[in-house]
């Protein structure tokens, strides 16, 4: 039997990194980092610090109640009566954050004059119902229960 | 001295007789003492001095006798007729009021001379008076009050049994009758006079001797014990009906005791005898009948006695003088009655004399009497009648305050305020503010301006009388009218405030205005009611009390109508319909014309309400066939046009066409108010059918054909009004809009336009130029009409705040207080409640401020400043150093007020000084710092500041060596 001389080379597959290891590092620094860093604040996202009183109130100081206005488009505005501005105008954006951060605000300077919050909330009937959905959504994480809706056409007829 | 009948009088022709029998019988009367003195001369000389009257001459001339032949045993000598000397002697005493020497000659006659036959006695000799000598005997000690003896002597003298003729048997009784009288036997006196009465002819009683008789009897009945007094004044009512034929006969006798009379009246009244006082003074005659009967009766052979001339004269000049006797009578009469409590019986008395004695001294008295006595039972047009006459005849009298008094109080009930006014407006002028003397004719004065509706003008006069007599009588009515006044000029507050007070001071004493002051609560209620203070539930409570507890009440009708307004306002149709109805039924029953044609005018938009379209339409009918001319005609009319649209439609160009007649008729009557109602109404119903432009030209058309004043000015208005509600868009429509207002500014008297219009222009020209519009509001306050006071009060008060002096600016407290308390318009509220905010903070009274922020604050229908609400709310807290209080509210001014800078980045900017001041500077820095960071991009001087301030603090929390980097996050960024 004859004896093959020639020499048959492996097939060798093409060149690969073998990145696990890569992405466990990777992991790594993220932890690495989200645990140590310091994130650098944004302005508007900051929480109001409110003022220190020396005594508990003698007696209730009256403040206006929060309007929150949902319009047909899905913008959501807030504000006293007179005052009312542009929170969230992304309704494709379930999360409202700078309204849960105006009800925060509300409700701390309802509590420091005694009083108890009050949140009226005016819907158009042709907005998104889920809109209106996370705007409740955001007074329960705020723990706002005081609300009443007004604006609804039914109502209005 | 007591009255008694002598015999001496009728027994006077016998003396010549007498005389006769001395010088027959040839007695030697002559004596010692002078030749010329015989018995017979002397006796004869006395008889003489008698017969004229002289009683002292005759009485020396018998007691000459006495002394010169009495005293030798003149019974020996010249017998029993020698007693006749000391019979006439005694007559001459009992003349002289020498009763008890008359007593002693009496005694002698009878006792010493007593009739028998002396046996050496050649002539006879009697002693005629033996028997008679002894009643006048009794007549003496009746004299001196000796009646037991008297009566004695009386019974004995009957013993004697004189002869026939001797004696009046009238004289007999009615002396005896008062000498039982004087021993307080009245019963046995009454008994022993009514013979001489009941016998009047046969015992030779004259109507003299009778009327003597009365009087001592009438003063028996008076004296009698309180026990018998009922019983004694029967009896003497019924003597004096009993013989009134025998005493009423002559009525010139009668005059004769007409003051006898009238004391004698007026010690019955004293003795609470009333009826025996009124029988009395009814015997006081007619002094013109008097001498009417003196002419006739008393003139024997054409001549009258000289006494009975000079009676008679004296009561000619009497009557001609004008106050006749008989005056005094009658005021005891109306005296008499009103003891007896029978005041109409005194009131016709007056009238009698005020009607009669028109000249007499005493008629400013009688006036009075009349008045006062007319006002008391409540005859009040009399009371009126007979206080004018006095006021007018009698201006200076001294009675004239208190005729006036009465006088206005008659007036007042009479229903007379015209009248009032004017005379309680002369009176007080002369009397002093709260002297009682001027409480009455305040009170009138104020109560007439109240009745006549010049409210206005009424309530200073009602608040003077309230506050100045606090012990009036008629306080309970001037509280009631200040407190319905206010109703009237819708201070429904004020109003609410005085009623309660009222209330709980007469409301338990059941006062007659009760019904009235309910209503007029309920009114207030029902004004000033909101959900939360239930006001309707209250005032449909009151309303059922009216309705209950006043069945009789004239305002019945008005609380149904109330009670259907307040339904009507709460939307329940079915009971206002009900209320309506009773309203109008009770109205028609009352004969309240106007109340009931308000009941039905409200019929047909509640039935309207209730989809009836034929009912409305029947009440309309109904309506112009009773009360086509009421005031609420136009609104009737108007209100119509829907029901005939929905109901009757072939009828509505019929009542389209009345609508525009009624205003035709109106703009000619230049009834403003009516027009602006109608015009109003029916612009708001056409433009439910019609393009505005359409209306307008149908106005233009009425323009057109008619030229009153009012109606031009209404018809502009009303091209104004759908202007700007409808065509602001169109360019030639508002050039047209001005071209209106230009009109009515320039070419109206501000007297010819309503308060509608008043006001529309008022605000227009406002708008443009605040002070120019004063005299448009102020023309609107002139006036009674309340449209529209609440908006040029406003603007008024806006005005006035602007003032730099105090007074006009409390003038503007005043001002806005009014719009926001009392006329309850919730748009004007607002706008008062701040300016009185504004102006307390501009007058640092931070307190009040703080009071009137508050309240804007607590509303939260209030809108229109609610962020400068906030933070002047806040301000004012630090104002009264409330630092804490201060910080809160400046919190929630830039928690909820962030985009208004002016006073979201200020209150910050409070707040982080504030902080700062109390110690809390690494606070302070954070919160200015971040609401500095959140506002940055904005341009404005505050945010600006802001800056300033964070940099101001961080250089000072470095100072202080108290910074740290983490207290900015933000640096860097």
């Amino acid at each position: 039997m004859a004896r093959k001389s020639r020499l048959e080379l492996e097939e060798i597959d093409d060149p690969a990194l073998d990145i696990a290891s890569l992405i466990d590092i990777a992991f790594l620094l993220l932890i690495y980092f989200l645990i140590t860093s310091t994130l650098q604040p944004k302005e508007g996202d900051l929480n109001m610090t409110f003022p220190t009183v020396q005594a508990p109130p003698d007696r209730e100081i009256l403040v206006d109640h929060l309007n929150v206005e949902l319009q047909e488009d899905g913008v959501v505005l807030a504000g006293a009566a007179g005052s009312m501005e542009v929170m969230d105008s992304d309704p494709s954006v379930l999360r409202l954050p700078l309204l849960v951060q105006k009800l925060k605000e509300y409700k701390a300077a309802v509590a420091l004059a005694g009083a108890e919050p009050l949140v009226i909330i005016k819907a158009d009937d042709a907005a998104k119902q889920q809109r209106f959905i996370d705007i409740i959504d955001s007074l329960a994480e705020v723990g706002i229960a005081n609300v009443t809706m007004t604006g609804f056409k039914t109502e209005e007829q | 001295m007591t009255p008694i009948l002598l015999l001496g009088g009728t027994l006077l022709r016998h003396f010549r007789c007498l005389a006769a029998v001395f010088a027959l019988a040839g007695i030697p009367w002559s004596g010692s003492a002078q030749d010329s003195e015989t018995v017979t001369s002397l006796f004869n000389r006395g008889v003489s001095h008698m017969e004229s009257d002289e009683w002292e001459q005759a009485h020396a001339s018998f007691s000459r006798i006495v002394e010169v032949f009495g005293t030798d045993d003149p019974m020996t000598f010249y017998g029993p007729q020698f007693g006749v000397i000391y019979y006439h002697k005694g007559l001459c005493e009992m003349r002289l009021g020498r009763y008890d020497e008359a007593i002693g000659s009496f005694e002698t006659c009878h006792r010493q001379f007593p009739n028998r036959v002396l046996d050496d006695a050649e002539t006879p000799s009697i002693n005629k008076y033996w028997k008679v000598s002894v009643f006048e005997w009794a007549a003496a000690l009746q004299q001196v009050e000796d009646y037991e003896s008297a009566l004695r002597k009386y019974k004995e003298f009957l013993e004697l049994k004189p002869e026939p003729g001797s004696f009046k048997p009238a004289a007999y009784f009615i002396n005896i009758g008062i000498c039982y009288i004087k021993s307080r036997k009245v019963v046995e006196g009454e008994t022993e006079i009514a013979k001489a009465f009941d016998k009047k002819d046969e015992y030779g009683a004259t109507a003299a001797d009778l009327w003597r008789a009365l009087v001592v009897l009438a003063r028996g009945w008076m004296a009698v014990e309180e026990g018998e007094r009922e019983a004694t004044q029967a009896r003497g009512v019924k003597f004096l009906n009993t013989y009134r034929h025998l005493l009423a006969q002559d009525h010139f006798l009668m005059s004769g005791y007409t003051s006898t009379l009238l004391v004698l009246g007026q010690e019955a009244t004293k003795a609470d005898m009333s009826s025996l006082a009124l029988q009395l003074y009814s015997y006081v005659p007619d002094s013109q009948r008097a001498i009417l009967e003196a002419d006739v009766f008393h003139t024997p052979g054409g001549r009258m006695a000289p006494a009975d001339q000079r009676k008679r004269d004296g009561l000619k000049a009497a009557v001609d003088s004008g106050d006749p006797p008989e005056i005094n009578a009658f005021f005891g009469i109306a005296q008499a009655y009103q003891n007896r409590g029978d005041n109409r019986a005194g009131m016709v008395i007056y009238e009698q004399l005020a009607n009669r004695y028109l000249k007499s001294k005493n008629r400013p008295e009688i006036l009075h009497a009349a008045t006062a006595m007319a006002a008391g039972i409540g005859e009040m047009l009399k009371a009126q009648k007979y206080g004018l006459i006095f006021l007018e005849q009698y201006p200076e009298h001294e009675l004239k305050d208190e005729v006036a008094s009465l006088l206005l109080s008659s007036l007042f009930y009479n229903q007379e305020y015209e009248k009032c006014v004017e005379i309680a407006g002369q009176i007080r002028v002369e009397l002093t503010l709260g002297s009682r003397e001027r409480d009455l004719p305040d009170f009138v004065y104020g109560g007439s301006m109240y009745y006549l509706g010049k409210y206005e003008e009424a309530q200073p006069e009602l608040d003077l009388h309230v506050e100045n007599y606090e012990a009036s009588p008629y306080r309970e009515n001037s509280t009631y009218y200040q407190a319905s006044n206010l109703v009237k000029r819708f201070y429904w507050k004020e109003a609410a405030e005085k009623l309660d007070a009222w209330l709980v001071i007469y409301e338990p004493k059941d006062s007659a205005l009760l019904d009235v002051a309910y209503l007029d609560r309920a009114s207030c209620h029902f004004a000033l009611a909101t959900e939360a203070n239930g006001g309707m539930t209250m005032a449909l409570d009151l309303i059922e009390k009216v309705l209950t507890k006043f069945p009789d009440s004239q305002v019945l009708d008005r609380a149904h109508n109330l009670a259907g307004d307040i339904h009507q306002s709460e939307q329940r149709f079915a009971p206002a319909e009900e209320s309506y109805l009773k309203g109008l039924e009770t109205a028609e029953a009352l004969e309240h014309a106007e109340i009931a044609a308000g009941g039905l005018s409200q019929l047909v938009p509640v039935c309207l309400a209730q989809e009836k379209y034929k009912e409305a339409i029947s009440y309309y009918d109904a309506f112009f066939s009773k009360y086509p001319n009421s005031f609420h005609a136009p609104n009737v009319a108007v209100t119509g046009l829907r029901a005939f649209r929905e109901g009757d439609p072939k009828r509505l160009a019929e009542a389209v066409d009345r609508v525009i007649e009624i205003v035709v008729a109106l703009g000619e009557a230049g009834d403003s108010a009516g027009l602006e109602q109608a015009i109003n109404s029916f612009i708001r119903f056409q433009l439910e059918d019609n393009k505005p432009v359409d209306v307008i030209d149908q106005l233009d058309a009425i323009q057109r054909q008619h030229s009153y004043r009012t109606l031009q000015a209404w018809l502009l208005v009303a091209k104004i009004g759908i202007i700007e509600e409808h065509l602001t868009q169109q360019g030639p429509m508002r050039a047209r809009l001005q071209v209106y207002y230009d009109e009515l500014e320039n070419s109206f008297k501000k007297e010819e336009l309503g308060n509608y219009i008043l006001a529309r222009v008022g605000i227009n020209i406002a708008e443009a130029n605040l002070f120019r519009a004063r005299p448009w509001f102020e023309e609107i306050l002139k006036r009674e009409n309340p449209d529209f006071q609440a908006h040029a009060a406003l603007w008024l008060a806006k005005m006035d705040a602007k003032s730099t002096d105090p007074a006009t600016r409390q003038q503007a407290v005043e001002k806005f207080r009014r719009v926001r308390d009392d006329f309850q318009i919730a748009e004007l509220a607002e706008d008062a409640t701040t300016g009185l905010a504004r102006l307390y903070h501009e007058d640092g009274k931070w307190k009040e401020a703080n009071v009137e922020w508050e309240r804007y604050m607590a509303n939260r229908q209030w809108t229109r400043v609610r962020p400068e609400a906030a933070f002047f709310y806040a301000e004012s807290f630090e104002k009264l150093n409330e630092l804490d209080n201060a910080v809160r509210a400046y919190t929630a001014v830039y928690a909820l007020h962030a985009p208004v800078l002016d006073y979201s980045a200020e209150a910050v900017l409070r707040v982080g000084q504030i902080q700062w001041n109390r110690g809390f500077q690494e606070e302070a820095f954070k919160i200015v710092n971040e609401a500095y960071r959140r506002m940055k991009t904005n341009k404005h001087r505050l945010v600006e500041a802001l800056g300033r301030k964070v940099e101001e603090f961080r250089a000072g929390l470095k100072q202080a060596g108290k910074w740290k980097a983490s207290l900015d996050p933000f640096s860097g960024s």
